[in-house]
């Protein structure tokens, strides 16, 4: 715990020097250094894309540079960072909706998701409770992976991640609510299905 | 209220925190003792391990060019760069000079000028700084760093906040963050100078027990006094 919060405080100093000092390129390197991968792992779980999601991880990190002086402390930097990170994502999924759109006009496309249909029923009979939560969260709308994917693996809480997305806590709250019961349902699919048989 | 009945509502609400490992050792006690006797909440908890299983082991790090730090560091150069020509451009058109052609006739006139300007600037720090090094001795320096820490220990709370001359007096936009034993901590950048604050813990205002001094905020109770004295870079 005394080492997370040493990180914060490190991670406070370097924004601020930054703010102070925009030509010095070590501090940046060094606070670029500490987000490369978190930030990899959300882009990429938004995008599905590397090149879209390194694009992203740099965008982010040019605004946090830019925008240093604005950093006030008031929240943790890693919450500052992924509000960022998430404006970015919106931006992303906002150009490629009215690429797709553009796209649909001109030409119909074909549909190509009926052909591994049965691959996956295959596949469901064997799998583990994992996996087979992993499939279920992979349908869900983003807004539940994202709060999932922020609570359970980068580690936010339901405040942090409220100021992130911009919505109250409550909102969150509810949006988790939301996908733990569809989850759960799941779950207990697979938990019990043993039991029942 | 039957007691049984509101802790487990509670309980449940606590499960993702318990395996998140940042209850109080109190809560932590709770939801154990709750646990022993509760399927419900049992068959709860092993669904939130799975869940968290499921959500870390499908999140590989995923690969990233070996150089997209070179990248960006890259960019930001060059943004430094339009950004200083953007500022001299600006500059000059402030001075009735437009368009690139100009510049190049008015340096020498623009040397000079910003030359002056930079020897007037030079004499005045000069003069400001001994000002403020003969002042330094007599100021009492409770912190030198920008970067202040507050903390307050209350291991019951549920929600504490900073509030204080520096932001304004607002509830709630400073919120304080919950670490092991109780202890709210919040850090805050701070210009140097003198700043009233206090805590509110669960709706009530508290004066800081640690506050280096205190005054009366004319409501009845003291104010935690904090002087930020300049950083010396």
């Amino acid at each position: 715990m005394e080492g997370g919060e040493m990180a914060f405080d490190r991670e406070s100093k370097l924004i601020h020097e930054i703010a102070n000092n925009k030509s010095d390129q070590d501090i940046f390197k060094e606070l670029y250094q500490l987000y490369e991968s978190r930030l990899a792992v959300f882009f990429n779980n938004r995008t599905k894309k590397q090149e879209a999601s390194e694009d992203l991880i740099q965008e982010t990190m040019i605004i946090v540079w830019e925008k240093a002086h604005r950093f006030n402390g008031r929240s943790k930097p890693s919450t500052w960072i992924f509000g960022i990170a998430y404006r970015k994502s919106l931006e992303w999924y906002r150009k490629q909706e009215r690429e797709r759109r553009l796209n649909h006009k001109l030409t119909r496309t074909s549909k190509s998701k009926d052909k591994d249909k049965d691959g996956v029923e295959q596949k469901l009979i064997q799998e583990g409770i994992q996996e087979a939560i992993q499939r279920a969260l992979a349908q869900l709308p983003d807004k539940y992976q994202l709060v999932v994917e922020l609570f359970f693996y980068h580690d936010f809480s339901y405040r942090e991640i409220a100021h992130i997305v911009g919505y109250s806590e409550r909102t969150v709250k509810q949006w988790m609510h939301d996908a733990k019961e569809i989850l759960r349902e799941k779950w207990f699919e697979m938990r019990f299905r043993g039991d029942r048989e | 209220m039957n007691r049984e009945k509101l802790d487990h509502q509670g309980i449940i609400e606590l499960l993702s925190l318990y395996i998140k490992g940042t209850l109080t050792e109190q809560e932590h006690e709770r939801v154990e003792a709750h646990l022993a006797g509760c399927e419900a909440c049992r068959n709860e908890l092993e669904f939130l391990q799975d869940l968290q299983a499921a959500v870390t082991t499908m999140t590989e790090i995923p690969t990233v060019s070996p150089n997209l730090l070179e990248r960006t560091a890259d960019r930001i150069r060059e943004r430094n760069r339009v950004v200083q020509e953007k500022f001299w451009k600006r500059w000059l058109a402030s001075l009735g000079v437009d368009g690139d052609t100009v510049v190049v006739r008015l340096r020498v006139r623009t040397a000079i000028a910003i030359a002056g300007i930079a020897l007037v600037f030079f004499g005045l720090g000069l003069f400001l700084g001994q000002q403020l090094l003969s002042d330094r001795s007599v100021e009492d320096q409770v912190a030198t760093s920008k970067e202040i820490l507050f903390a307050y220990h209350t291991p019951q709370a549920e929600a504490v906040y900073l509030v204080g001359s520096f932001n304004g007096w607002q509830v709630e936009v400073t919120p304080m963050e919950r670490g092991r034993e109780g202890i709210w901590t919040v850090t805050v950048a701070l210009e140097p100078g003198r700043y009233e604050y206090m805590f509110i813990v669960d709706g009530e205002w508290v004066t800081d027990p640690n506050a280096p001094r205190t005054a009366d905020s004319g409501f009845g109770v003291k104010n935690g006094i904090i002087n930020v004295a300049g950083s010396e870079m």
